[in-house]
């Protein structure tokens, strides 16, 4: 065989393997595969000792996790010692509380309550109407059944108790308050805040 | 006396020589081609028990990535969703899909759906979510834009040449810390001035010690 014909032969070789990039389903080969898989178990990962497959254990029934007792009603459960709903906030409010509650209410809220709190969230593209904030009974609902609402769920929704902790859920909670204060404001509550409705109307009618 | 060799093993040297060369380049090539992460890793798509599009629910949905992957700011894992965040929607959108049976069964018996890991290190390698998303890496500097994936696939070769180089100089991909979530953040034309700004501001150090990522 001549050189030539080798040389050709290696080239088509080379030619004809696919490129870098290319999508594939099956699980990546290494070349030196060393440690790459190792005698452990990460999180989220199988054990087939179990009988569920899951390396993660469930914590043992009726324990608590350390510094996850809730022994206080009002801030853990939104209830007074009487049972009803607490009327105000547990936790102290600031600039940086509030903002902390706007972006959880970004991420796990506006989906179905839309980012103005009047339930014209993408969900509702999809037939789930979440109701409006901005009505007189949600505006008259204590702090402690907005709390419930996420801890417990209501209605067709779910409970946020695993995606939001205890102070995300009460800067939610806050956060909904200034929510409705902001679509409910008077004229003169505006001019109080050194901003002129005039101006405002003339910015959104842009 | 007959000639020991043939006529034609005048040429020999020359040919050994000329394929000794090609071979050896063939083989470095080889390597150097097919044996990188580029090759081994870039692309790997595998098929998931559920064909759950990001396209539709990061891209079309808008829903922000830690909607499902919520312990990503606070842990090392990002967090494959549990079954209880895709039914906080689908118990009431979607019911009637097949596609979606496998969720349904892992919510009645209580068992996890198999999701098939697409990221993964080598073992040898410890990442920490936390720490990049807290100081302004975005998931797509290292995802890419799963956003518009269909079906998700690594697109970066995650490989240590490939972590140094932002470790190393990390202005050419830092981002303000609330552009983070944002899958389509573009850089500003004057990425290495901004970016240089950027790691004063949050006092970025990539460490670049052996110890940091390899324990």
């Amino acid at each position: 065989m001549s050189t030539i014909r080798i040389a050709a032969l290696l080239l088509l070789v080379i030619l004809l393997s696919a490129c870098r990039g290319q999508p594939f389903e099956e699980p990546p080969r290494f070349v030196q595969p060393n440690m790459h898989y190792q005698e452990k178990f990460t999180y989220q990962s199988e054990n087939r000792f179990f009988e569920d497959g899951r390396a993660d254990r469930l914590p043992v029934e009726g324990t608590v996790p350390r510094g996850r007792l809730a022994v206080d009603v009002a801030l853990h459960e939104g209830l007074d010692e009487n049972g009803n709903f607490v009327t105000d906030l547990p936790l102290d409010v600031s600039r940086s509380f509030l903002m902390r509650g706007g972006e959880r209410y970004y991420i796990y809220c506006t989906p179905c309550h839309g980012n103005a709190g009047d339930g014209m969230g993408i969900i509702s593209q999809r037939g789930l109407i979440a109701p409006s904030f901005h009505t007189d009974t949600m505006r008259e609902m204590p702090y402690g059944q907005i709390y419930s609402a996420i801890y417990n769920g209501i209605n067709t929704m779910g409970s946020y108790r695993h995606q939001l902790d205890v102070e995300d859920r009460w800067a939610v909670v806050a956060y909904v308050r200034a929510l409705q204060l902001s679509q409910y404001a008077s004229e003169e509550e505006v001019r109080a805040l050194g901003i002129d409705p005039e101006e405002l109307r003339a910015q959104m009618a842009e | 006396m007959a000639q020991l060799f043939p006529k034609w093993t005048n040429k020999l040297p020359k040919q050994v020589q000329l394929l000794s060369i090609l071979g050896l380049t063939a083989v470095v090539f080889f390597f150097w081609y097919f044996g990188s992460p580029k090759y081994l890793e870039v692309g790997y798509a595998p098929v998931q028990p559920i064909p759950f599009s990001h396209q539709l629910h990061a891209g079309q949905l808008g829903l922000d990535c830690r909607y499902c992957h919520g312990s990503v700011e606070i842990s090392s894992a990002a967090g494959v969703p549990s079954t209880q965040t895709c039914m906080t929607c689908h118990e009431y959108i979607a019911t009637d899909s097949e596609k979606l049976q496998p969720l349904r069964d892992s919510w009645e018996s209580g068992l996890p759906v198999e999701w098939i890991r697409v990221h993964k290190l080598p073992e040898h390698s410890y990442f920490n979510h936390s720490v990049h998303v807290n100081v302004g890496i975005g998931c797509a500097t290292c995802h890419g834009r799963i956003d518009h994936m269909e079906v998700v696939m690594k697109s970066e070769p995650m490989s240590m040449g490939w972590c140094l180089d932002c470790h190393n100089h990390p202005e050419q991909y830092i981002r303000p810390v609330e552009e983070v979530f944002n899958m389509a953040y573009e850089q500003p034309p004057n990425q290495y001035e901004f970016g240089k700004m950027l790691v004063a501001k949050k006092n970025v150090a990539g460490p670049i010690y052996c110890n940091a990522c390899h324990r």
